[in-house]
């Protein structure tokens, strides 16, 4: 119960009223907008919850592998055959309209070859191409097979690392437009419509009080003019009446 | 449609083997050098940014900040020392503060 301080006229009535008719119809909007995001948001995140946890199912047998690896050979080892690679892996990214929220989408590409190395010599560059089809970027010598098995399966979790990526960024941006959304909705439900509500029904009122007010101010004044006239031509009919 | 690189922030046992598939590995133990990590490859054109959750649980900043950008992604994945869900559990938290009800604990206690 909140009344906006307004002047109880005709003109601030008829600008109150035409702004709770747009909040109405934006609130509906409003409510809609939120219910499908809603929709949309629990199918995204029940894809996201099942590919989060194959994710970590496969990243915790890597890590196990790392650790066999790092039973049968020295640190120093490892570091040195990853180092040897090149850190090429590149994404495309494009921007989805969703529900008129910008989210990304990766996928990987192809020829995953950074654009310093496109500018050298083309030999080289079929020769990156070559290694990368052998899928393990260190050479073999002087490193054991434990380690190959952890890369090959940090291969297989890529495809699903990158979805997870597109999934969860468009979780988290669609969860703070449904919180937006939301928020917007229940001011314009408790705060914003019922006040415009309340004010328009006490300007109403005011306003029917002053007519009153008039109309009984006009019978007063009525009476007044009446009771005089009376008088007057009473007084006159009595002099008339004495005369003769 | 751009392009973006893609990299992994953690300690050196979780993290080394992504150096084996391409992406770019910052090592590092300190949350907070995490985070000015992630703000100087955001200036480097790094789209998809994945951290150890271990460090992402001790400074809540990494998530936080960029959760309403569109880049970088910033994705969690687990770490070698601690099994502690954090991903999950944050997950489930956001789904709880969007809809108010928390849908993914009612699918864990069906299965």
């Amino acid at each position: 119960m909140a009344v906006m301080r307004v002047n109880p006229n005709r003109m601030e009535l008829m600008r109150l009223r035409g702004q709770l008719n747009v909040a109405r119809r934006g609130h509906k909007l409003l409510k809609d907008k939120r219910d499908e995001l809603m929709r949309q948001f629990i199918s995204l995140i029940k894809r996201n919850q099942k590919l989060r946890l194959e994710v970590e199912k496969l990243l915790s047998e890597y890590n196990r592998e790392m650790v066999l690896a790092h039973i049968v050979m020295p640190k120093q080892v490892i570091e040195t055959a990853l180092y040897s690679g090149y850190d090429n892996l590149i994404l495309q990214a494009e921007r989805k309209n969703l529900m008129s929220v910008q989210v990304p989408e990766y996928y990987v590409q192809d020829k995953t070859i950074i654009e310093d190395y496109v500018d050298e010599k083309a030999s080289k560059r079929a020769d990156i191409q070559n290694k990368s089809a052998t899928d393990i970027p260190y050479g073999f010598s002087g490193v054991s097979g434990e380690l190959d098995f952890a890369i090959l399966i940090l291969r297989k979790v890529l495809p699903i690392m990158i979805e997870l990526a597109t999934v969860e960024k468009t979780t988290q941006l669609l969860a703070g437009e449904i919180a937006k959304t939301r928020r917007r909705v229940n001011s314009l439900e408790h705060r914003m419509i019922p006040d415009l509500e309340d004010t328009i029904r006490s300007i109403t009122m005011k306003m029917e009080e002053n007519e009153r007010a008039n109309t009984t101010r006009l019978m007063k004044v009525k009476d007044l003019i009446l009771e005089k006239e009376i008088y007057e031509r009473r007084s006159r009919n009595e002099k008339l009446f004495w005369k003769d | 449609m751009h392009l973006v690189k893609v990299a992994v922030i953690g300690d050196i046992d979780s993290v080394i083997g992504f150096r084996g598939i391409g992406m770019t590995v910052v090592t590092t133990d300190d949350p907070l050098e995490a985070y000015r990590i992630i703000e100087e490859l955001v200036k480097k054109q790094y789209g998809v940014i994945f951290v150890t959750e271990d460090l992402a649980e001790k400074n809540p900043a990494i998530i936080e900040d960029y959760k309403e950008k569109i880049e970088p992604a910033i994705i969690l994945i687990p770490s070698s020392r601690s099994n502690e869900q954090f991903a999950l559990r944050y997950l489930q938290e956001m789904v709880n503060k969007a809809i108010g009800i928390d849908l993914l604990k009612e699918d864990n206690n069906l299965t």
